[in-house]
């Protein structure tokens, strides 16, 4: 025995609010997800695109701001090179007028388009980083619960179902803000603090908002979807089977149905393929205009999807409670 | 006095099969046992008074909480151990408990203390800092039991405590739960299949079977024997004795383990024994009245109302 035991002894102090309960769910999800060596890793290498992107900003903002006169062909060539192939007749409209006209003209039409090119290729990129991150941390979080019965740990206390998904949501959200968001906006930062011109600042203040509502739709969605395919079974590995397996189908099915004209396909290609949907979206946030024209029910799609997948978990998490 | 617990025609019902039919219950302060075979019902009862399914019909309080309506409440003051085993993947032990003190609103600091002041009391001493997955079905017993008590909760739900417990430890969970209903005033509701546990430390039993409460009673009650008699332990030969007492109009006989039993109310019996002892050549080394054994009540308790259910 521990000389240090004092046996039994009666508990009086004063006890928190129950609605910080959900902080507990969480905790606890954050401290067994960083446990795999795997995760750590993705998590850190999620981190290099942003820092290619930094340098390209920088390098962007030096031509700029060292007196090299640019042409507008020459400032859609670099543009180019980062805009996603639907936003290119956007830029060439926008850069086409500018040969002739003064450095500061061009550098307020050239500049926001540039860096919301930046950013939303950073999205994409991120969002495969996303995809690898949710696939290793998500499908464990509910199915190991049921399996394991840790169930009946959980609801025995006074935890409702909804500060349970809450904790297990955020959990998930707390990774891909630490691997997709947070890189957008230090990469925002560090462009502002690298860029010679404070005029950036003015030209570009919305950037980082933009950048967080980008971040919440693809977020939000993706989170619940993976979370629903954990709930629906006990064994980790079909859940996971589950989540890459959307992701590859939807890119089979962009394969196949990619050349099939009619816009009843190519609606069905950007709700299925949720690479495709999310940047969609992305591009309608960042206020780019592109040759998509059906964001309006991308985002009631996305919507749909959260809902009827939050129904799912709310529903699912009680039932082996219930049997 | 108000009872902890207070059932009232209650019915829970899974699709066709009801698992609970009219369950209708008081449960008082102290060590409640709760028996009953397998199938009985008693989980689902459980699951009721902690709030975790809805009632089909009828209506129950447990701590003066509402079942139906004030299920947090209830799981904000009462401690369960469940039966299975569960345990919360990739955790040490100590951090379950600290989790589990954490969900029941205790602070962050002072949960990791409780924590280990329970930890302390369970008698799991540095496997605390181990992962849990890697603990023996003993130590995840004793770690649920830390995890149900650490928020110091009124009434203890323990199902099956000692399951999977060596005999040493058995007996110092057994213990434990003493400690806390005598010492502590904490009120337990005992469900195990082991009835020598249920004779150490419950007041009162109560046995449920197919969904009904066949028998609900103080345990003492329980063991008196339905025909009084005194049991008594001799050295030397009884034979002699026995025809003494039967001699007097007693009514008794030499049991095959040597124990005298003499029928009738203890006062009556051991004025005449003492009489007919002197010139027996024997000597009295123990007298007790006779009592039924748990077992017997519980057996007869589950066959009589079988037998009345069909």
């Amino acid at each position: 025995m521990p000389i240090h035991n004092l046996g039994y002894r009666e508990w009086e102090g004063t006890r928190e609010s129950g609605a910080s309960r959900w902080t507990v769910v969480a905790g606890v999800g954050i401290r067994r997800a960083w446990q795999s060596a795997w995760l750590r890793r993705i998590a850190f290498v999620v981190w290099a695109p942003p820092l290619a992107y930094g340098v390209l900003i920088f390098v962007f903002e030096q031509v700029l701001t060292n007196n090299i006169q640019g042409s507008g062909r020459g400032m859609q060539a670099l543009v180019d090179l980062l805009l996603p192939a639907e936003m290119a007749p956007v830029a060439q409209t926008t850069l086409a007028g500018l040969d002739g006209v003064d450095r500061e003209q061009m550098l307020a039409a050239a500049r926001p388009l540039l860096w919301k090119a930046v950013m939303l290729q950073l999205q994409r990129s991120q969002t495969i980083g996303m995809v690898i991150v949710v696939g290793l941390l998500v499908p464990s979080m509910i199915s190991q619960d049921v399996r394991s019965r840790a169930f009946l740990l959980y609801f025995s206390r006074p935890l409702t179902r909804i500060q349970y998904i809450c904790g297990k949501c955020a959990t998930v959200m707390c990774f891909l803000l630490l691997t997709c968001t947070l890189p957008q906006l230090l990469l925002y930062i560090f462009g502002v603090l690298l860029s010679p011109d404070i005029s950036v600042v003015a030209e570009t203040w919305d950037l980082p908002l933009r950048t967080l509502a980008a971040s919440a739709t693809i977020i939000v969605p993706t989170t619940l979807l993976a979370l629903t395919l954990s709930s629906l079974t006990v064994e980790t590995r079909f859940a996971s089977f589950g989540w890459f397996a959307i992701w590859i189908f939807g890119m089979a099915a962009f394969a196949v149905m990619r050349n099939v004209n009619g816009e009843a396909s190519e609606l069905v290609l950007r709700l299925s393929f949720l690479f495709l949907l999310f940047s969609d979206l992305s591009v309608a946030i960042f206020d780019v205009p592109s040759l998509s024209p059906h964001a309006e029910t991308q985002f009631a799609f996305v919507v749909a999807l959260s809902l009827i997948c939050f129904a799912v978990i709310y529903r699912k998490v009680s039932a082996p409670l219930r049997a | 006095m108000t009872s902890l617990i207070e059932l009232r025609n209650l019915t829970k019902d899974y699709g066709t099969f009801r698992a609970l039919a009219g369950v209708s219950l008081d449960i008082d302060s102290g060590v409640t046992g709760l028996l009953g075979p397998n199938g009985a019902g008693k989980s689902t009862l459980i699951k009721v008074l902690l709030g975790l399914v809805k009632v089909t019909s009828g209506e129950g309080r447990v701590l003066g909480h509402n079942v139906a309506t004030q299920s947090a409440a209830i799981r904000a003051k009462v401690g369960y151990m469940p039966e299975d085993d569960c345990y919360m993947h990739g955790l040490s032990g100590i951090e379950s408990v600290q989790v589990a003190a954490r969900l029941s609103c205790l602070p962050r600091t002072e949960a990791l203390r409780r924590g280990h002041e329970i930890m302390d009391f369970c008698g799991i001493e540095q496997e605390r800092y181990r992962k849990v997955e890697t603990y023996s079905t003993g130590m995840r017993q004793k770690l649920r039991f830390a995890m149900s008590i650490v928020h110091d909760p009124e009434l203890l739900i323990l199902d099956e405590p000692t399951s999977g417990l060596d005999p040493e430890e058995r007996e110092a969970m057994l213990n434990r739960i003493s400690i806390l209903s005598h010492n502590f005033g904490k009120s337990v509701i005992l469900c195990t299949h082991i009835l020598p546990d249920v004779k150490v430390v419950c007041d009162a039993v109560t046995i449920l079977a197919a969904g009904r409460v066949r028998l609900s009673a103080p345990l003492k009650e329980l063991l008196k024997s339905p025909n009084p008699a005194v049991n008594v332990e001799l050295t030397g030969d009884g034979q002699k004795l026995l025809a003494a007492l039967q001699s007097c109009g007693l009514s008794a006989e030499l049991r095959r383990d040597g124990i005298l039993q003499i029928s009738g109310e203890a006062a009556d019996v051991t004025k005449q024994l003492w009489k007919s002892v002197d010139g027996c050549d024997v000597a009295v080394q123990n007298m007790s009245p006779s009592q039924s054994s748990l077992e017997e009540v519980f057996l007869k308790s589950v066959r009589d109302n079988h037998d009345a259910d069909s």
